[in-house]
C-alpha cells in the first residue's frame, strides 16, 4: 500500500489492479485488429481466386486445339513439279474431303464441307510438299487443325439446344463431326500454334509468338535505357547532389513523373520519337523509349530508397580508411543497395510489360502477322494483343483472350517472384 | 575569477600554457582552482613536438555551435583520452581531426587543425590522403559485408600501397597482426567479416585503419557496443599500438581512459574545459566541473 | 555536368541519325491506320494477302476512322500510312486538309455495308421496333407525349410507355461511347431519321435538329458500354431485359445466344442487310495514297486481292466474317475505279 501512495496512485489502489481490469479490453483490441487484418487479406485472396478463377477456367482450354486427320492424296495432277510453290494446295485438301464424304454434292454444302477444316491446311501440305517433293502421288494421313467453330464444337462452347438456324454449326455439320469422331479422325491436341505463331484473324491460326517477341524488345529497351539512368539519377541525387531548392524540385517532379497516367507518357512519345526524331511507328525501339520514360521514376525511387537504407556506418567505414566519394558508392553502398534496386526496377518493369495505353499512341496498337526480328521492325506487345483479341467477334478469340492473360500473368508472377526471392535472399538486417 | 582571466590571456604560446601549468602544484593541495562558471581551458593543452594541433577550433552545426574555441594537441606516441558527458562535443571534436564531418552538410569549422605542420582544412588539401593519415575506429564495428581479407586488404587496394598479392597479403597480415586478430582469423580469410563476434570485428576495423600505415588513430567510443573481455583485449591492443601511432579516444568509460590513456581532456557543453595528465585529472582535477563529473555528479 | 550534356547529345544524335536513315530507306510493309469497324475485315484481307503473296502482311492500327484520316492526311513519304479504313465517307474538312499536306490523289474504295443492330438475348422474345420507338425511348428531350409541339425531358421510363404494342420492360440499352463510328452512325442512321418524322422538329433550325436529334438521354437507360463489342454480348447474355447496340458481325458470330430485333418490320439477317431493306446499315471505305502506289512495294496487289470477287464478293470470305457485300454492279464500278486508281474528286 505504501508503495502505491509512493508512486502517486490514490491510497487503496494497486497499480497491479489497474493493469489486470484494462488487460481484456486490451486484448480484445488487439484480437480485433487481428480480426480486421484477416478479413482484409481474405478479401483480397478472394478477389484474386475469382480473377484467377474465372481466366484460367475461361482460358486453359485454348492451349489445346481440334485437329482433323485427313487422308491427302498428293494428287500429281495437281502438283505439277514446275510450279511447287503456287499450286493449287486448297484444291488438295478439298479433293481429300470429298472423297472422304462423296455424298456432299451442293455447292452450299461442299463450301461448309471446306469450311471444317482450317485455311492453314493447305499452308501445311504446301510446307510438306516444298519440304520433301518424293510425296508426290501418295496418299498420307494429315493431322490439320480444324475450323474455329468446329473447335468450339468440340469444346462444348456452342449450345445445341437452339434451333438450327440460329447456330454457328448446322445439323449437316453435326452429323460430319459425328461421322469423324467414330473414325477416329478428330483429337484434341496441344496448341503449338498458339506459342509460336504472331496474330491471325482466323483464331486457331492465331498465337502469342509475335507480341512476346514484341514484348522482349520493347523491354530489352527500356531495361538497358531505364536501368543504367535510373542508377546514376539516383547515384546523383542521393549521394552527390547538393541539397537545395533545385534538387528539393527534381524530386518532387520525379515522385510527380511516377502518378502521371501512363498515356501522357504515350503522347510525349508521340510528339518527341515519332514526330520530331522521325523514328518508325510501331517500332518496339520507340515503345521501350516511352516506357524508358514510364519506368524512370519507379527505379529511380526505389534505387534511392535502396540506397537510403545503406547505413551510414558503411559509408563512414569507407571514408575513414581514405576512399573517395566515387570508391565509397561504387565499392560498397552500390552493391549493398543493387537488391533494392532490381527489386524496384524488375517491379518497374513488370509494369511496363503490363501496360497498353502509352503504346496506343505510337502505333504499337496494331495487327501485326509477321512476327519481329529486330527493334524497328513492327510490332506489338502482350497486353495491347490481349485488347486486340477482346474486341475480336469471333467466338473462339474469348478463350485466346483468356490464354494470353494467363501468359501474361505467369510472366508478371515470375518477375514479381523474382524481385522478392531477390529481396529475401539479398536482403540485410543492419 | 583573476585566475581564469589571466589564463585567457596566457594561452597564446606553449611556454605561456607551461606558466599556466604551473596551477596544478596548488590543486594538489586539493583546491580546485576554477569554479563551475568559469569555462576557459584549464591545465596542459598543448604538448611539446605536437603531431596534430588544434587552435580555436569552432563547430557549427547550421545556427548552433557545437565546439567553441577548443585548443588542443595531440602528442607523438600518446594516447589522448576525450571524456564528457553526452552531447558534451568529443566526438564531433573527434571527427574534425579527419574532417569527417565534412560529409555533414550543415557542419562548419572555423580554426586551424594541423597535421605535422600542415592546416588540414587548407585550400588545397585532398580529404582522401588526409584520411589515410589519420585513420578512425568507430563506435559500432562496421566491417564491410565482405571477406576478412577484403576488408583489411580494400584500404592498401584504393590508395595503390601493394605493387602485387604478395605485398598486400604481407600487409593484411602484418595488420591482422598487430591488431592481435592474425591467430584467430588466419584460417578463414574468406569468410565474411561480419560474421566474427563484435570485439573480433572491432579489431578488424583496427587492422583495416592501419592496413593504410596512418600516424593518428582516432578511436570513437571503439569499446562502447563490447563486452569487459572484448574490451579489455582491444584496451591492451592500445596500449601495444602507441609505441606506433598516436591516438586519440574518445570514450565514456573513465575506467577506460585512466587505463590506456595519458593524457585525459574533459569536453563540457561544447567547451574544453580541462586537459592534463590522466593521473592527475582522475586524482585532483582543477575544475569544478571535472571534479564533479569524475566523482560522478552528472555525466 | 559536361560529361552528362555530352551523354545528351549523343543520344540525340543517335536518335536522329536512326531517325533519319530509316526514313532514308524504304519500308516494306504496307502501313493501314483507320476505323475499328473496318479492322476485323481488313485484317483478314491482310492476312491473307500476307500468306499468298511474296510481300510482307500489311500492318493494320485501330485508330478510329477520325483517327486513321488525320494520320493519313499528314503526308506522303514512307513515315505516313499507305491506306486509312473509315466507317464513313472521308469528309470535305479531312480532303482539304490531305491536299494542304501534299496528299494529292486519294482513290477511294468501298468495301460493302455494315448492318448496326439493336439486340437482345435469346432467353427473351424478340423486340419489333421502330425508329421512332427507338428515338423516343433513347433521346434526351422527346415530343411531348400529350401532343404538343414542343421538346420536353425524356418521361419514358418502360417500352410500353413508348409504344403500347411492346412489353411493359425497362428500358435498358447498352451501347457505344460517343466517341465510337458505330454509335455515329446509330444515331445518324436511327435516331436523326426518327426525328424527322416529327415535323416541328424537322422544321427546326440546323444546330437545333442536330440538338435534339442528336443528344442521347444521360438519366440511366442508356449505358455507355465502352468500344468493347463482345462486351456488350456477354451483358446481353447476362441480363435478358436489356438491349445492346453493336456491328452486325458480332451478332453473326453469336447467334446461338443473341437476336436482333426487328427494326421497322425487318430483322436484320444478312440477306435483309445486302439487300438494303434492313435500314440501319452504313456503307464501309478505305483510302489510298495514290503517291505510294509503287513505292511501297505490294499496295496494288493488295487492292487486287481485296477488290477480288473471292474477298468481297456474294460468297467471298470477308462475307463469312460478317461484312455484307454490295451489289454486283457497283462491285464492279468500284473494282474498274480501283484497277485505273481513279482518284477522288472534292468541291
Amino acid at each position: 500500500m505504501n508503495n502505491a501512495t509512493a508512486n502517486g496512485l490514490p491510497p487503496g489502489r494497486r497499480a497491479i489492479d489497474i493493469v489486470n481490469a484494462g488487460l481484456s479490453k486490451r486484448y480484445r483490441r488487439e484480437r480485433r485488429f487481428r480480426l480486421y487484418g484477416i478479413s482484409a487479406i481474405l478479401a483480397s485472396l478472394l478477389f484474386l481466386s475469382f480473377l484467377f478463377g474465372s481466366i484460367i477456367s475461361k482460358g486453359y482450354t485454348a492451349f489445346q486445339q481440334t485437329f482433323i486427320r485427313l487422308d491427302i492424296f498428293f494428287d500429281p495432277a495437281i502438283l505439277s513439279q514446275e510450279s511447287l510453290t503456287t499450286a493449287n494446295y486448297p484444291g488438295v485438301v478439298k479433293q481429300s474431303l470429298r472423297q472422304m464424304f462423296p455424298e456432299v454434292t451442293t455447292r452450299q454444302d461442299k463450301r461448309m464441307l471446306y469450311g471444317m477444316v482450317s485455311n492453314d491446311a493447305a499452308f501445311q501440305v504446301r510446307k510438306l510438299v516444298l519440304d520433301s517433293p518424293e510425296m508426290i502421288g501418295q496418299t498420307l494421313p494429315i493431322w490439320v487443325a480444324a475450323d474455329d467453330d468446329i473447335d468450339m464444337l468440340m469444346k462444348g462452347h456452342f449450345d445445341l439446344d437452339v434451333p438450327e438456324s440460329e447456330r454457328r454449326i448446322n445439323d449437316v455439320q453435326l452429323a460430319w463431326v459425328d461421322r469423324l469422331q467414330q473414325e477416329n479422325r478428330v483429337e484434341k491436341r496441344f496448341n503449338r500454334t498458339f506459342f509460336t505463331a504472331g496474330d491471325s484473324r482466323e483464331p486457331e491460326q492465331a498465337g502469342i509468338l509475335g507480341a512476346v517477341m514484341g514484348s522482349f524488345y520493347t523491354l530489352l529497351v527500356t531495361l538497358l535505357l531505364s536501368f543504367p539512368i535510373g542508377i546514376a539519377s539516383a547515384v546523383y541525387l542521393e549521394e552527390f547532389a547538393p541539397k537545395n531548392r533545385w534538387t528539393d524540385l527534381i524530386e518532387v517532379n520525379i515522385n510527380n513523373l511516377a502518378a502521371v497516367p501512363s498515356i501522357v507518357f504515350g503522347l510525349l512519345g508521340l510528339a518527341v520519337f515519332l514526330n520530331f526524331f522521325g523514328l518508325p511507328r510501331s517500332a518496339p525501339l520507340v515503345g521501350g523509349l516511352v516506357l524508358t520514360l514510364m519506368t524512370l521514376p519507379t527505379i529511380i525511387i526505389a534505387s534511392r530508397a535502396s540506397l537510403q537504407s545503406v547505413p551510414p556506418s558503411i559509408r563512414e567505414a569507407a571514408l575513414g580508411i581514405g576512399a573517395s566519394k566515387m570508391q565509397m558508392v561504387t565499392h560498397h553502398v552500390l552493391p549493398l543497395a543493387l537488391p533494392g534496386i532490381l527489386t524496384g526496377t524488375i517491379i518497374g518493369m513488370a509494369r511496363a510489360l503490363g501496360e497498353s495505353a502509352p503504346l496506343l499512341m505510337i502505333g504499337m496498337v496494331a495487327f501485326i502477322v509477321d512476327i519481329p526480328g529486330g527493334l524497328t521492325d513492327s510490332a506489338t506487345v502482350l497486353p495491347v494483343q490481349i485488347f486486340l483479341w477482346a474486341d475480336s467477334p469471333e467466338r473462339a478469340f474469348v478463350e485466346r483472350t483468356s490464354a494470353a492473360t494467363i501468359v501474361l500473368l505467369a510472366f508478371l508472377i515470375v518477375m514479381n517472384a523474382t524481385a522478392v526471392i531477390l529481396r529475401k535472399k539479398f536482403e540485410r538486417r543492419w | 575569477m583573476d585566475a581564469a582571466a589571466n589564463f585567457e590571456e596566457l594561452t597564446v604560446g606553449i611556454e605561456n600554457t607551461q606558466t599556466a601549468s604551473t596551477g596544478p602544484a596548488k590543486a594538489k593541495s586539493g583546491r580546485i582552482l576554477f569554479d563551475r562558471d568559469s569555462r576557459d581551458t584549464v591545465g596542459e593543452p598543448f604538448v611539446e613536438d605536437a603531431r596534430m594541433t588544434c587552435r580555436d577550433v569552432n563547430v557549427y552545426y547550421g545556427d548552433k555551435q557545437a565546439i567553441k574555441d577548443v585548443s588542443l594537441d595531440i602528442g607523438r606516441n600518446e594516447v589522448i583520452a576525450m571524456i564528457g558527458p553526452s552531447g558534451c562535443g568529443k566526438s564531433t571534436f573527434l571527427r574534425c581531426l579527419n574532417r569527417m564531418n565534412d560529409t555533414i552538410d550543415t557542419c562548419r569549422v572555423t580554426g586551424q587543425i594541423t597535421l605535422d605542420g600542415i592546416d588540414v582544412y587548407g585550400k588545397d588539401i585532398d580529404v582522401v590522403p588526409l584520411r589515410a593519415q589519420v585513420g578512425m575506429v568507430f563506435q559500432k564495428p562496421n566491417p564491410f559485408p565482405k571477406s576478412i581479407y577484403d576488408n583489411v586488404a580494400y584500404g592498401p587496394r584504393i590508395h595503390g600501397l601493394a605493387q602485387n598479392r604478395a605485398e598486400l597479403d604481407d600487409i593484411v597480415e602484418t595488420s591482422l597482426r598487430k591488431a592481435g586478430l592474425w591467430e584467430e582469423v588466419k584460417d578463414r580469410m574468406d569468410q565474411p567479416g561480419t560474421g566474427l563476434s563484435g570485439g573480433q570485428q572491432q579489431r578488424l576495423c583496427i587492422a583495416r585503419t592501419i592496413a593504410v600505415s596512418p600516424e593518428v588513430i582516432l578511436m570513437d567510443e571503439p569499446c562502447s557496443a563490447l563486452d569487459p573481455i572484448a574490451t579489455a583485449i582491444i584496451e591492451d591492443l592500445i596500449d601495444e599500438l602507441k609505441q606506433q601511432y598516436s591516438i586519440a579516444i574518445v570514450t565514456h568509460s573513465m575506467q577506460q581512459a585512466s587505463r590506456v590513456s595519458q593524457r585525459t581532456a574533459y569536453f563540457h557543453l561544447g567547451d574544453l574545459i580541462e586537459v592534463g595528465d590522466t593521473a592527475q585529472i582522475f586524482t585532483t582535477p582543477r575544475h569544478q566541473l571535472t571534479q564533479d563529473y569524475i566523482t560522478g555528479r552528472f555525466g | 555536368m559536361i560529361r552528362k550534356s555530352i551523354l545528351l547529345a549523343t543520344a540525340t544524335f543517335f536518335m536522329a541519325t536512326a531517325g533519319s536513315a530509316y526514313a532514308a530507306s524504304a519500308r516494306d510493309n504496307i502501313s493501314i491506320v483507320g476505323s475499328s469497324t473496318v479492322y476485323p475485315f481488313a485484317t483478314v484481307v491482310a492476312e491473307q494477302f500476307g500468306k499468298t503473296t511474296s510481300f510482307k502482311t500489311p500492318k493494320i492500327e485501330s485508330t478510329g476512322s477520325g483517327g486513321g484520316f488525320k494520320l493519313f492526311c499528314a503526308g506522303v513519304g514512307v513515315e505516313h500510312p499507305d491506306i486509312t479504313n473509315a466507317s464513313r465517307a472521308m469528309k470535305k474538312s479531312e480532303y482539304d486538309k490531305c491536299q494542304a499536306n501534299g496528299v494529292k490523289e486519294i482513290v477511294e474504295v468501298k468495301i460493302g455495308y455494315d448492318g448496326i443492330v439493336v439486340a437482345n438475348s435469346k432467353k427473351a422474345s424478340p423486340l419489333k421496333l421502330t425508329r421512332k420507338d427507338i428515338f423516343l425511348a433513347l433521346a434526351k428531350n422527346v415530343p411531348d407525349p400529350s401532343g404538343a409541339e414542343k421538346l420536353v425531358p425524356n418521361p419514358y421510363k418502360t417500352w410500353k410507355d413508348v409504344n403500347n404494342s411492346l412489353p411493359a420492360a425497362k428500358i435498358e440499352v447498352l451501347g457505344p461511347p460517343p466517341t465510337s463510328g458505330t454509335r455515329d452512325a446509330f444515331v445518324e442512321l436511327v435516331m436523326e431519321e426518327a426525328a424527322k418524322g416529327f415535323p416541328f422538329i424537322k422544321a427546326m433550325d440546323k444546330n437545333d435538329f442536330k440538338a435534339a436529334a442528336h443528344t442521347v438521354r444521360e438519366d440511366g437507360p442508356y449505358v455507355e458500354a465502352g468500344e468493347n463489342d463482345n462486351l456488350i454480348v456477354q451483358k446481353l447474355n447476362a441480363n435478358p431485359d436489356a438491349l445492346g447496340i453493336f456491328g452486325f458481325s458480332f451478332l453473326d458470330q453469336n447467334t446461338d445466344t443473341i437476336q436482333g430485333s426487328f427494326v421497322d418490320g425487318v430483322q436484320p439477317t444478312f440477306e435483309a442487310i445486302a439487300d438494303g431493306s434492313y435500314p440501319v446499315s452504313r456503307p464501309l471505305f478505305f483510302y489510298v495514297k495514290k503517291a505510294h502506289v509503287g513505292v511501297i512495294p505490294g499496295i496494288q496487289e493488295y487492292l487486287t486481292e481485296f477488290t477480288s470477287e473471292k474477298t468481297w464478293g456474294e460468297d467471298g470470305y470477308l462475307s463469312e466474317k460478317g461484312l455484307i457485300p454490295m451489289p454486283d454492279q457497283e462491285r464492279q464500278q468500284y473494282q474498274s475505279d480501283v484497277k485505273a486508281l481513279k482518284p477522288l474528286m472534292m468541291k
